[in-house]
């Protein structure tokens, strides 16, 4: 597979359906980290946190507090599936 | 997806209001989305029609068209929605490949806490200078000399900058000086070829030997022989236009004005120009003629 090409801020907006304000805000919360944080590019991984973000404020209407503690548990139980599943 | 019946799908009934349709949404899209559901295909597939059923009535409009034809109105493109539209992968397919994903990998090992993410403030500082883009070039400043006549009547110059550019700079009418000009885009270009900075040109007006300014209104002081001043007569007056002739009335004395409109300054607020006085000063003739001076002296 080869190096896959990050996306810029622009890019990463239009691809989530996200606006540029939304993804800065994601930043200074700490919610989102881009892939490259020096020269700020955005994977897929970015895109879909961003995108279940968006989603969760928007669609389920969750509120600004609960969003980092959602955010936590479901990495955390993404680590402990992936740890699960290499322990079996 | 033929013959989804989102009524059904949401648990409403068919004359539910918006309100608690949007509410029974909500509430299965909470308990279904794939993301707070990891490793339930299930989820998924119940969340797929969950969110085709919010497409065809969660808006009224979108509701009547189904009301009136059914999904086939809405072309039978499925996998819509607020969620199937956003067109990538959900983020929980993203997490639990080999390996783990890069965030539950740094958020996850350490229980919860966000061990694996740089902590500084200026991280963040740089990371967000890093989506304003690069910082722009600096700002260069420059001086620009204009003329009396250039300030109110306004000009265009030609400046040559440092570095052998020529821009046309367009002095607006009524500048003073002090004033700056920005000409955006002409400053220094940094070498990360981020945008350049402005170029700022501060006005100096020149000041004219006896010209006096008194807002937009210029003073002069003109002699006038005493022959002229008793008959009337013209005089050639220095305007910061160029020459005009001034007609003198008769009988003017020291310290008369007279008017030459629209030879002063342009006033930015009236968006006119003022005008010019001219004072003017009767001079003797530095010998009285023997018969004048007779006369004047049988006069007083």
């Amino acid at each position: 597979m080869g190096v896959k090409r990050l996306l810029v801020i622009s890019e990463a907006c239009e691809r989530a359906g996200v606006s540029r304000q939304f993804v800065l805000h994601c930043l200074r919360a700490r919610w989102i980290v881009p892939a490259d944080p020096i020269e700020a590019g955005f994977d897929e991984e970015d895109l879909a946190r961003l995108r279940l973000i968006h989603e969760l404020q928007r669609d389920l209407g969750v509120n600004e507090e609960a969003i980092p503690i959602i955010l936590g548990l479901l990495d955390q139980l993404h680590a402990l599936r992936v740890a699960l599943r290499k322990a079996a | 997806m033929a013959g989804l019946d989102p009524y059904q799908v949401l648990g409403v009934a068919p004359n539910a209001t918006q309100d608690e349709i949007r509410a029974a949404y909500r509430r299965l899209a909470k308990k279904f989305h794939p993301d707070l559901n990891p490793g339930k295909p299930e989820a998924e597939r119940r969340f797929k029609d969950i969110s085709r059923a919010y497409e065809l009535i969660g808006d009224p409009e979108n509701r009547a068209k189904f009301d009136r034809a059914g999904e086939a109105a809405f072309g039978g493109a499925e996998g819509g929605g607020p969620f199937g539209a956003h067109g990538g992968p959900f983020y929980t397919r993203t997490q639990e490949g080999p390996g783990g994903g890069r965030y539950s990998f740094s958020f996850g090992r350490g229980g919860g806490g966000p061990e694996g993410f740089p902590d500084e403030d200026a991280f963040i500082e740089s990371l967000l200078r890093g989506f304003r883009g690069p910082t722009r070039g600096e700002d260069v400043q420059y001086r620009l000399e204009v003329s009396l006549g250039e300030a109110a009547r306004g000009a265009e110059r030609e400046v040559s900058f440092p570095g052998g550019k020529h821009l046309r700079v367009r002095i607006p009418p009524g500048v003073r000086s002090g004033m700056k000009l920005r000409l955006p885009g002409q400053g220094l270009s940094p070498a990360s070829g981020a945008p350049p900075g402005d170029a700022l040109i501060e006005i100096r007006v020149l000041p004219m030997e006896g010209f006096r300014q008194e807002g937009a209104d210029l003073h002069t002081e003109l002699d006038i022989p005493l022959g002229e001043a008793v008959k009337g007569g013209e005089e050639r007056v220095r305007t910061i236009d160029g020459d005009v002739l001034l007609r003198i009335p008769q009988g003017v004395n020291t310290g008369r004005r007279l008017k030459i409109a629209g030879r002063g300054l342009f006033d930015s607020r009236r968006g006119v120009r003022g005008d010019q006085i001219v004072s003017l000063r009767v001079k003797l003739p530095e010998r009285l003629a023997p018969e004048l001076e007779e006369a004047i002296r049988k006069w007083a």
